[in-house]
C-alpha cells in the first residue's frame, strides 16, 4: 500500500506501439476517479518522479523481443503483487511477433545493415506469460478502455477481473449487426473472445481477431467457412496468427492442417 | 372486437400523432436488414421488413435490466422493479406474427409459475400492434411451426388487404385507446373490406409453406440422444450464441453486481446469457455440467423441442428464421429437425426442409 493507503500500481512498457499505455492516458472521464482507487507510483510515459517499486499491482504492455527484458520483465515480477498484462502484444505476442516465422537475421540485416552487434533481439517474440507468471490478461490491439476500468474496478475491491469466455459474435449480435460471415467477409468474430463491444463489426469492418481465441475455440469450424468463401489455407493461417502469434503454440492450433 | 381499415399512406401521420402520448418502437432499415429502433424519425419506419436482427423481446427482456440499486455510503437499497412503468408508454409497431408468439412465451416464463416483476412491468407498459404476413421472409418457416397466425397478444393487428389499405382488428382495450388518439384515420369496415380481408388471408395461406412435420418430436428428441448429427454439428458450431442472441424466445440470463468506480453504488444487473457459452453451466469447483462444446449446441436443442413442452406446453420456435440467418456456420434449425424427424418419427413425406 501507498501512503495513502491505496494500492500502488506502476505501469510498464515492453516491446510494442506504447498505444496501451496511451489508452490509459486517454482515459480522461475515469481518470480522476481510478487515482481515487489506486496510486500510480511508476509510469515513466506520464510521470516524471518515478519509484523504483515494489507495487501492488504492475501493469505490463507489450511483448518480450530481447534479451534484457527478460530480465526487466522477472525483476517487476519479484517487486509486484499482482501483474496484469494489457494488450494483445503482453497477451499474445501482438504484431512484433509476425516475425516468428521469418529468419530474424535476414530481418535484422534489412534494418540495420551489417552493424548488428547491439542488438539483443530473443529468437522468437513471446507474451509476458511466457517467462514470468500473470494474473490477469486484457487482450486487444489496443487493450479495450472499458475492459481496464473494469478489471482496476475488480482488483480495488479484490475480485478477479472479468473474462468473457464468449465471441465477439454475442456483443455484435447486441448491437444489431447482419453477420459479416454471411456476406462473404472473412470476419473471426466466432473465434475471437468478446470484450471490445464488437466495434470493428459495428463499423463495417471485420473483426481482425486482435483480441485472441475465445474459449475452447473451434479453429475447424471458422478454417472450414473461411476456405468455402475462398480464403486460402495461407491467407487463413496469416489471419488466425496476425495479432496473436503466439496461438500458434495451443495444442487446438496445431492439429490443425494448413 | 371492432374491425377498422387506415390507408397505408396514413401510416405516418397515426404514428406521429401516438408519439405525443407513447414513444414509438417500430422496423427501420439498418443496412443490410432490419431493426426495431426508436421512430424518432417517422419516415425511417419499413413496414414492408421481411425480418429484423433481433426480435423485440429487447423490450420486454432487455439485454442490461438493473434489478436493483444498493448504496454503499448510507447503505440503502432501492427496488428497481417499477421504473420502467414510470416511464412513458411504449407502442411496438409493426410486429410480425412470430414476434408476438414470441412474447406470448415469454408470457409464459415470466409470468407463470413464478411471477418476474421486471418483465411484467415491461410488458404492462408496451402496446402492440401488430402486422400480418401474406408473404413469408427469406428464412421464415413459421407455419411449420404454427406460429403464423395469433389468437391474442396484440392490442391492434394490421392486414394488408389491398395497395393501398391496411385492415385492422382490435384485441385490447389498449388498441381501443390507439383508435380514440386518430379517431379520423380509422374507418369502419364495409362488407367489401371483409371480402379483401379474406382474399388477403388465402393468399397469405397460398403463400406459406408448411415444410416440417414436427409431431412426436419430443419423442424423437428421446430416440435421437446418441445420433451422430450431434458431433457433425458440434464440428461446425462456434458456440458464439448468435441464435441465441437473436432467439424471440431464449430468455436466459446472467445475474452481476456492478461497481460503480467511486465504490459508492451497486447495480445487481441481469445481461443476456446462453447454454451455448463455456460458462453458463460453470458452477463453485470449477466442475462444468456441460464442458464439452457440442453438448452445449444439443442441450440448445433439447430444450427449445421437448423441455419446452414439458415446461409450457409448446416448443420454443416461433419459426421466424432468426437463427438461421444469423449462424456464420450455416446451422439450420430447420434442415435439423427436418433430419431428426426423417429418421425417427417415421414422418409422413413433407415437402422442403
Amino acid at each position: 500500500m501507498g501512503k495513502s493507503g491505496k494500492p500502488t500500481v506502476g505501469i510498464f512498457g515492453f516491446t510494442g506501439c506504447a498505444g496501451c499505455q496511451l489508452n490509459i492516458l486517454n482515459l480522461e472521464d475515469y481518470l480522476l476517479d481510478i487515482l481515487g482507487l489506486v496510486d500510480i507510483t511508476t509510469w515513466v510515459m506520464a510521470k516524471s518522479e518515478n519509484s523504483p517499486g515494489p507495487w501492488d499491482i504492475a501493469i505490463v504492455e507489450g511483448s518480450i523481443a530481447k534479451e534484457s527484458e527478460i530480465e526487466r520483465i522477472k525483476k517487476i515480477r519479484e517487486n509486484s503483487g499482482l501483474l496484469v498484462a494489457i494488450g494483445a502484444c503482453a497477451t499474445h505476442g501482438g504484431l512484433p511477433a509476425m516475425r516468428n516465422v521469418l529468419d530474424v537475421e535476414a530481418m535484422q540485416e534489412i534494418v540495420y545493415g551489417e552493424k548488428t552487434e547491439h542488438l539483443d533481439v530473443l529468437e522468437k517474440i513471446m507474451p509476458v506469460s511466457h517467462y514470468v507468471k500473470v494474473d490477469a490478461e486484457l487482450p486487444g490491439c489496443p487493450m479495450d478502455k472499458n475492459e481496464f476500468v473494469e478489471a482496476v474496478k475488480a482488483i480495488a475491491i479484490g475480485k478477479t477481473p472479468f473474462v468473457p469466455n464468449y465471441s465477439v459474435c454475442y456483443e455484435c449480435k447486441i448491437r444489431e449487426n447482419a453477420c459479416l460471415i454471411n456476406e462473404d467477409k472473412f470476419c473471426m468474430g466466432p473465434v475471437t473472445q468478446a470484450g471490445c463491444d464488437a466495434l470493428c463489426p459495428t463499423n463495417g469492418a471485420v473483426c481482425e481477431g486482435c483480441r485472441g481465441p475465445v474459449a475452447q475455440v473451434n479453429w475447424g469450424a471458422e478454417f472450414k467457412i473461411l476456405k468455402e468463401l475462398g480464403a486460402t489455407p495461407e491467407e487463413i493461417k496469416r489471419r488466425f496468427l496476425k495479432y496473436c502469434p503466439s496461438t500458434a503454440e495451443m495444442p487446438a492450433f496445431k492439429e490443425l492442417t494448413f | 372486437m371492432p374491425t377498422y381499415t387506415i390507408r397505408k399512406d396514413e401510416i405516418p401521420k397515426l404514428v406521429e400523432t401516438l408519439k405525443e402520448k407513447y414513444e414509438v418502437y417500430g422496423p427501420v432499415p439498418r443496412r443490410t436488414s432490419h431493426v426495431f429502433d426508436k421512430l424518432d424519425d417517422v419516415s425511417k419506419l419499413d413496414l414492408d421488413y421481411d425480418s429484423t436482427i433481433m426480435s423485440p423481446k429487447k423490450y420486454l427482456t432487455p439485454n442490461r435490466q438493473v434489478l436493483m440499486r444498493v448504496g454503499l455510503k448510507e447503505t440503502t437499497l432501492e427496488d428497481t422493479a417499477n421504473e420502467s412503468t414510470m416511464d412513458t408508454p411504449r407502442i411496438l409497431f409493426g410486429v410480425h406474427a412470430c414476434d408476438i408468439n414470441g412474447i406470448l412465451f415469454l408470457d409464459k416464463v415470466f409470468g407463470g409459475k413464478y411471477q418476474d416483476v421486471y418483465y411484467a412491468s415491461n410488458r404492462e407498459n408496451t402496446t402492440i400492434v401488430g402486422l400480418n404476413c401474406i408473404s413469408p421472409c427469406k428464412y421464415g418457416f413459421c407455419r411449420s411451426v404454427d406460429k403464423n397466425y395469433v389468437f391474442e397478444g396484440y392490442d391492434l393487428f394490421l392486414t394488408e388487404v389491398s395497395d393501398t389499405h391496411y385492415y385492422v382488428h382490435v384485441g385490447t382495450p389498449k388498441g381501443d385507446r390507439i383508435i380514440t388518439y386518430a379517431p379520423e384515420l380509422f374507418s369502419e369496415t364495409s362488407i367489401g373490406d371483409n371480402d379483401l380481408f379474406k382474399t388477403a388471408l388465402r393468399k397469405k395461406h397460398e403463400n406459406h409453406p408448411d415444410e416440417l412435420y414436427l409431431d412426436y418430436i419430443h419423442e424423437t428428441l428421446d430416440m435421437a440422444w446418441d445420433d451422430e448429427i450431434w458431433d457433425e454439428l458440434g464440428e461446425l458450431c462456434m458456440n458464439c450464441g448468435s441464435c441465441a442472441m437473436t432467439c424471440p424466445t431464449c430468455y436466459c440470463f446472467d445475474v452481476e453486481d456492478d461497481v460503480d468506480l467511486s465504490l459508492s453504488t451497486v447495480e445487481r444487473t441481469r445481461k443476456w446469457d446462453t447454454c451455448l457459452f463455456h460458462d453458463f453451466a460453470l458452477v463453485a469447483g470449477n466442475h462444468n455440467f456441460r464442458g464439452h462444446p457440442p453438448s452445449r449446441l444439443k442441450y440448445r436443442f433439447y430444450h427449445k423441442f421437448r423441455a419446452a413442452i414439458h415446461d409450457h406446453g409448446e416448443i420454443a420456435c416461433t419459426g421466424c428464421g432468426r437463427c438461421i440467418e444469423a449462424c456464420p456456420a450455416g446451422i439450420s434449425i430447420k434442415d435439423v429437425l427436418h433430419r431428426l424427424q426423417d429418421y425417427w418419427a417415421s414422418s409422413p413425406t413433407v415437402t422442403g426442409g
